[in-house]
């Protein structure tokens, strides 16, 4: 058995309308910061397993992010890092 | 009248289950809790209460997606007529079981409301409680909503798709609403417009399940 390191960033799908998003575009302008600016909110998961191999690991991680940590009919999730430990 | 049943889904966080029970047995329902790991589930209705369910961690009913009564649930709807109800949380639940189509997302003001809202369903215009953070209803297809009569909001107060509040699915008896009708049936503060929701759902178990008219 190994360990591993997966991180899984899920946010709303592009065409939804992202109020947490909009709220950080309004305060970067209105403090100056960027006035040219596209913000998605989303949410991170930093998590570690351990797997008999990769293949399951990245099986698993799939299944937990698709069937738990995201919606499909809102969300999409990415699979950001996968490194064994 | 036939003393019909109710059972109340407890979850971990739910809060609003004993204005519920008081609210159907003010129905005549022989109405008592179940457990969210209960899996034999023998009343007329079901109900799915508001407040919180785990924590709500991920998303709104996204834990409670998985719970035994959930998965019997599903299992049921094919099996027998059943009536089931989604109030808030509830909703919330349906909705991220697939039981009921879309999904319920933060209100569009990113803030929680706590308000009375003006509704109309069946033409009929009432007046009902919302408190939530998380309910903003959103579907990618209106023509999943061919078979539901829908529950809507006279000023849509948290951006949701058409206006929607709520939905009744008429070939399967199930119903998910964002307000509290629970709350507005025996209060002595407010409109008992509450009413209407839990006799409509009465009046159908009677008619469409044991063809009392």
């Amino acid at each position: 058995m190994s360990k591993f390191l997966f991180k899984i960033v899920t946010k709303l799908k592009e065409e939804i309308k992202d109020p947490q998003g909009e709220v950080v575009e309004k305060i970067s302008k209105r403090l100056k910061i960027f006035d040219e600016i596209k913000v998605q909110a989303g949410k991170f998961y930093g998590i570690t397993v351990v797997a008999k191999d990769l293949a399951e690991a990245q099986q698993k991680a799939g299944e937990l992010a698709k069937n738990v940590l995201s919606n499909p009919v809102v969300e999409t999730y990415e699979i950001i890092c996968f490194e064994e430990i | 009248m036939k003393k019909l049943t109710a059972s109340i889904v407890k979850f971990p966080g739910s809060n609003c289950e004993n204005e519920t029970l008081e609210a159907v047995k003010y129905f005549n329902f022989d109405a008592y809790f179940i457990s969210h790991k209960e899996t034999v589930i023998d009343s007329d209705l079901v109900i799915l209460p508001g407040g919180f369910s785990f924590g709500d961690y991920v998303s709104c009913g996204r834990i409670a997606k998985f719970s035994p009564v959930i998965s019997s649930l599903k299992e049921l709807i094919k099996r027998r007529k059943i009536f089931i109800l989604g109030i808030c949380n509830g909703f919330q639940i349906l909705t991220e079981a697939n039981i009921l189509p879309g999904a319920i997302l933060e209100n569009i003001g990113g803030k929680f409301i706590c308000d009375d809202v003006e509704l109309t369903f069946l033409n009929k215009n009432f007046s009902l409680p919302i408190a939530h953070h998380q309910g903003r209803y959103y579907i990618d297809n209106f023509e999943d909503l061919k078979n539901y009569e829908i529950i809507k909001y006279k000023n849509n107060p948290n951006g949701s798709m058409a206006n929607i509040a709520g939905l009744y699915d008429k070939k399967r008896y199930i119903m998910g609403l964002m307000p509290h009708p629970e709350r507005n049936v025996i209060t002595p503060f407010k409109s008992k417009d509450g009413k209407n929701i839990f006799e409509f759902i009465r009046n159908i178990i009677e008619k469409d399940f044991y063809g009392i008219i």
